[in-house]
């Protein structure tokens, strides 16, 4: 690819970062924490090939070096991201899998009619302080899913990018999701069946859905741990 | 100001080619049809496995661009504002400079995309490349955020921080020390030899930003192949495949290598899929931590790219075997069996 074409295909890929970064998209892809680096990555590309532009422009030389054909390859994240980009991971992406619940401070949940808990924090709790939850409606918040032709409300876990990704699940009993279509994000209220998430069934706990609300997909689709 | 691609463009060396049209109109003819054809490229990429794939890739893509960038700009500044003579200062003569290299690793706070494109202009600057290459390996596995990410990962379990730090710097300083005895020069592509040496009258800063742009269009095309084939086979082989085979600790440990070059994850984001991974032993996770950073699909992909081809299949798959080896030596001895 010559060296001109390599500027504009520079500029391309910076922009399209730059893009995701401003419209607030990288979080489909990226933790929150990666913002920053999206924004100045996108930057400082951008900025390497303006400049490098400007230089032949004011050189008047006409620059025919070629460097790699790899080059041509940026064009297909720039595709990707412009024409397609891809939503957040949903229920595709789902696999059975165990739930990675981690043991922490678990104080009793805060007073109030159904506190929040994010699916993570409910896994946490139903499998290392199930107490906290006895006789207790929570409000949990996931996208509808079917794993081996069970409901399920999930949300995808990432650690750095969505290729770390791990789903988070929990059942819900009594069809208290049915009539959602897979992917439809739902808030809901409900309640832990006691006892339901153990080692042998991958700390996927189960709940009762007292009620479910269709709400958008957030901002950040993903739970960052 | 003359031709400023001369600077630092080692491609020139390659005869020119009289293609029969330019690659800017080529370019903007991708760009033109592509976006005339958005709706058709859409539906076809919104089947559902290609979906998630498509959305793996471009994770990919963002996650690693960034510390790409910041490898760039490091090798360039290092091309710009280091003199070989201080180089040669800073790191010891003869097979001293391998250990000191790997410490020095602790320095570059990013993960592996940052240190191909930085050891590869050491080695211009006239760094031994035993020394730059156990640098690169080292780099990103054993600076502070990576072992940071460990611990958290791992809570309460400082001997898996402790363990992977050595494990790491271990598999690199081997690395280093295998180049001095085997190595061959004539397997790394010419270009990265040649000392670079700006034109006269150019200044400082134009050679920075000249370098660090060549180096990201040359590594750019690399990191998408890796990124590809990452979620290529992220996507297309189930995990399951993975953690059924886990039950007894050698296959455990093997499937955990391959596992870790084939998932090419972020050095930094390794650490909460093994922790995630409960049903394995220490030992096999241990060696998909210290596996990843040293070599995966991505790194092939840009170490092809930036050493040579001849390069990257010796020395990747010579990685793979003394880092899966450096784990189990280190992870015996400080996790202990299991």
């Amino acid at each position: 690819m010559r060296r001109n074409a390599q500027n504009v295909l520079l500029v391309l890929v910076g922009g399209a970062l730059l893009k995701l970064a401003l419209t607030g998209a990288d979080l489909r892809y990226v933790k929150p924490a990666h913002h920053w680096l999206v924004l100045a990555g996108g930057g400082v590309i951008v900025a390497l090939g303006l400049l490098a532009i400007v230089r032949d422009l004011r050189s008047g030389v006409p620059q025919h070096t070629h460097g790699s054909r790899s080059t041509w390859l940026l064009l297909v994240p720039v595709l990707t991201i412009l024409l397609v980009a891809p939503p957040a991971l949903g229920a595709d992406a789902l696999t059975g899998t165990a739930n990675a619940a981690r043991q922490s401070a678990m104080p009793a949940l805060p007073p109030g009619e159904a506190p929040e808990l994010s699916l993570s924090e409910l896994v946490d709790r139903a499998v290392y302080a199930p107490s906290t939850l006895d006789g207790r409606d929570v409000t949990i918040a996931g996208f509808v899913a079917d794993l081996d032709g069970a409901p399920v409300l999930a949300r995808m876990t990432i650690s750095c990018c969505a290729a770390d990704a791990q789903g988070i699940k929990v059942r819900v009993l009594g069809g208290g999701t049915a009539g959602h279509a897979p992917d439809t994000w739902l808030r809901v209220r409900a309640r832990l069946r006691p006892g339901s998430a153990t080692s042998e069934n991958g700390n996927i706990p189960a709940v009762e859905v007292q009620s479910a609300t269709v709400i958008p997909i957030p901002a950040n689709p993903y739970d960052v741990r | 100001m003359g031709a400023p691609a001369a600077v630092v463009d080692d491609t020139i060396s390659v005869p020119p080619r009289k293609p029969w049209i330019g690659s800017l109109p080529v370019l903007c003819a991708v760009l033109v049809v592509a976006a005339l054809l958005q709706t058709p490229i859409a539906r076809l990429v919104d089947a559902p496995g290609l979906r998630t794939g498509a959305t793996v890739f471009v994770a990919v893509c963002v996650q690693a661009l960034p510390f790409l960038v910041l490898g760039v700009l490091l090798s360039g500044a290092i091309t710009a504002f280091v003199p070989p003579s201080t180089l040669a200062r800073l790191l010891p003569a003869g097979p001293a400079a391998v250990p000191v290299a790997g410490l020095a690793g602790m320095a570059l706070p990013g993960c592996e995309c940052a240190s191909v494109p930085v050891a590869r202009r050491l080695i211009g600057q006239g760094v031994p490349t035993a020394a730059a290459l156990t640098f690169l390996l080292a780099a990103p596995a054993v600076n502070p955020i990576v072992l940071v990410a460990t611990a958290v990962a791992f809570p309460g379990q400082p001997e898996m921080v402790l363990a992977r730090f050595l494990g790491s710097l271990l598999t690199a300083i081997v690395m280093g020390l295998l180049w001095l005895r085997f190595g061959q020069a004539g397997w790394i592509a010419q270009r990265v030899l040649d000392r670079c040496s700006p034109a006269p009258g150019t200044s400082r800063f134009t050679t920075f930003t000249e370098t660090a742009r060549h180096d990201l269009a040359e590594a750019g095309g690399f990191l998408v192949i890796g990124g590809l084939t990452s979620a290529a086979l992220t996507t297309l082989v189930p995990p399951a495949v993975f953690t059924g085979l886990a039950g007894n600790l050698l296959l455990g440990v093997l499937t955990m290598a391959a596992l870790a070059v084939v998932l090419s994850l972020c050095s930094e984001a390794d650490a909460f899929v093994a922790a995630a991974l409960t049903g394995l032993p220490m030992l096999p996770r241990l060696v998909f931590l210290v596996v990843g950073p040293a070599i995966d699909l991505k790194l092939f992909a840009l170490q092809a790219g930036t050493f040579g081809r001849r390069f990257a299949l010796r020395f990747a798959p010579a990685t793979f075997l003394v880092a899966v080896v450096c784990a189990c030596a280190v992870g015996l001895v400080v996790l202990g069996v299991g």
